[in-house]
């Protein structure tokens, strides 16, 4: 809820403070102080003090200085000098050190006043939305910076290699030792074409518009099936699928891609060079208003430690494959923009669990 | 020490491909005592740990990004053993990164020699192992 704008009323003579308050109590909440370490107290206790009015002539502190002191530690509510007398050097000093919003005449009309705030009140959340977006707009910056950093690095790396590679190749006539390099470098191109298709990927969720069709998961499950079956013989890896889609089930098509080929890739990437009945198994599900997709594999798992960061950008948990610090990032940004889920639960060398959930109103 | 000297090598990095072009490269400057690869900082370290000083000179190339443990990590983490161990080490950061930050955090650690971009050639690390006296 919106609520009443918070004013905060300084005045050493306690008469102005409550016929202030009878004025104004019925539209805006009000503060009031007799004295300035009280005004601070109310500003400490009330964040979300909007303006604040000050007498200038006071005992302890005048009016400009009180402002001062709150241009430093409360430089967000809009001030405003209430004096009684035509004195030119208080307004000045007011304008210049304090950095008033407005000047109030003694004795004030409430019009005066309550238009006053209201002004008042309008160019502090106008201020407040600037600083936040300017906030925004530094936050998206250092992450762009971060981003470029790593992708400078990710994109040249594999050249890099090649190049190594081409190094050692041109200066041997062994052929064993050429055409080891040329796999290497073969090898460090894939990744380098791997690296790029994620970051395709990354720009398909960040700038595509949803397309929400109903889903063929017949088509998508032979799709799936005709790709990850060849891979899943060469790696002797079962891959089992369970399609139990009950009812029509309404996304995007692209960015369930997306998510599905990353999580299915990655389980038969990530698994055990040991174990001898290797599985990736996939179950489509439909429940009451959600779409529920899990794979699930028995591969090396994930070190608990790094359950909460590998869906961060460019975060790797393990060395033991290739890997882009994309996958699963975008997995997360393309459930983000489907309004979905995703929960994980592993165990080193026993497997891991993703479970999907998308709303399917 | 004479020209032809031979060293211990140690080669850190997350990459199979840099790891044997690594290796390549230092089979040719033919001045290798021994070469042990690790795609994983923490092994190293462990390594080291274990093996101590060896009566030659052991140069360790050393990766700047690497998932878990990387290059920045396991200098702290080096820095940790005594002078008498480290004595025996010659560190130099081997890296792909074009990043000024990361070159001068890099140098900033004291067994760290210098920063080397990739690719290197054989010459090139023949040169400096000439250096490492």
């Amino acid at each position: 809820m919106e609520g009443k704008i918070k004013v905060l009323y300084l005045d050493d003579e306690q008469n102005n403070l409550l016929s202030f308050k009878a004025a104004f109590r019925r539209d805006y909440t009000v503060l009031t102080a007799l004295r300035p370490d009280e005004a601070f107290r109310h500003l400490e206790e009330h964040r979300d003090i909007t303006v604040v009015i000050s007498d200038q002539r006071m005992p302890e502190k005048s009016g400009v200085e009180f402002f001062e002191e709150l241009r430093v530690q409360y430089p967000m509510p809009v001030r405003m000098l209430c004096t009684g007398y035509t004195d030119v050097e208080a307004v000045i000093a007011a304008i210049n050190r304090g950095h008033v919003f407005r000047y109030i005449q003694k004795p004030w009309s409430e019009t005066d006043i309550r238009f006053a705030i209201e002004e008042g009140h309008k160019y502090f959340v106008a201020t407040s939305l600037l600083e936040e977006t300017n906030r925004e707009l530094l936050k998206a910056n250092t992450e762009l910076d971060k981003f470029s950093h790593s992708v400078t690095h990710e994109l040249r790396s594999p050249i890099l290699s090649v190049m190594g590679a081409i190094n050692i190749a041109q200066s041997t006539d062994n052929v064993a030792e050429i055409k080891e390099m040329l796999s290497l470098a073969g090898k460090a191109m894939q990744r380098l074409d791997n690296f790029i298709y994620n970051m395709h990927d990354y720009y398909t969720i960040q700038r595509g518009k949803l397309n929400t069709a109903v889903i063929d998961f017949d088509k998508l499950i032979s799709d799936l099936t005709d790709i990850y079956t060849i891979a899943g013989k060469t790696n002797n890896v079962r891959f089992e699928i369970s399609n139990e889609v009950m009812e029509e089930v309404n996304s995007d098509q692209t960015v369930l891609n997306i998510i599905l080929s990353n999580l299915i890739s990655n389980a038969f990437k990530y698994q055990s060079k040991t174990r001898v009945d290797r599985f990736v198994k996939l179950v489509i599900r439909t429940e009451e208003g959600k779409c529920i997709i899990e794979v699930s594999d028995n591969g090396i798992g994930i070190n608990e430690a790094h359950l909460d960061n590998i869906f961060d950008m460019f975060f790797r948990a393990t060395n033991e494959e290739f890997g882009s610090g994309f996958g699963l990032y975008n997995v997360k940004d393309a459930l983000k923009k489907l309004n979905g889920e995703i929960k994980v639960s592993s165990a080193r060398n026993e497997g891991s669990l993703f479970t999907v959930t998308i709303p399917n109103p | 020490m004479q020209d032809n000297a031979l060293f211990n090598f140690i080669v850190v990095d997350d990459s199979p491909f840099d790891i044997r072009i690594a290796e390549k490269i230092i089979e040719r400057t033919g001045r290798q005592q021994s070469i042990r690869t690790f795609d994983e900082a923490q092994m190293a370290l462990e390594h080291i740990g274990a093996t101590g000083r060896q009566e030659q000179l052991t140069v360790i190339l050393l990766d700047v990004r690497m998932p878990v443990m990387d290059g920045f990590d396991f200098m702290q983490d080096f820095e940790q053993f005594p002078d008498a161990l480290k004595s025996g080490f010659r560190v130099f950061f081997l890296s792909s990164s074009m990043n000024q930050s990361d070159i001068s955090r890099a140098t900033s650690y004291p067994s760290v020699v210098s920063f080397l971009n990739k690719p290197i050639s054989p010459a090139k690390l023949g040169e400096i192992l000439d250096r490492l006296v």
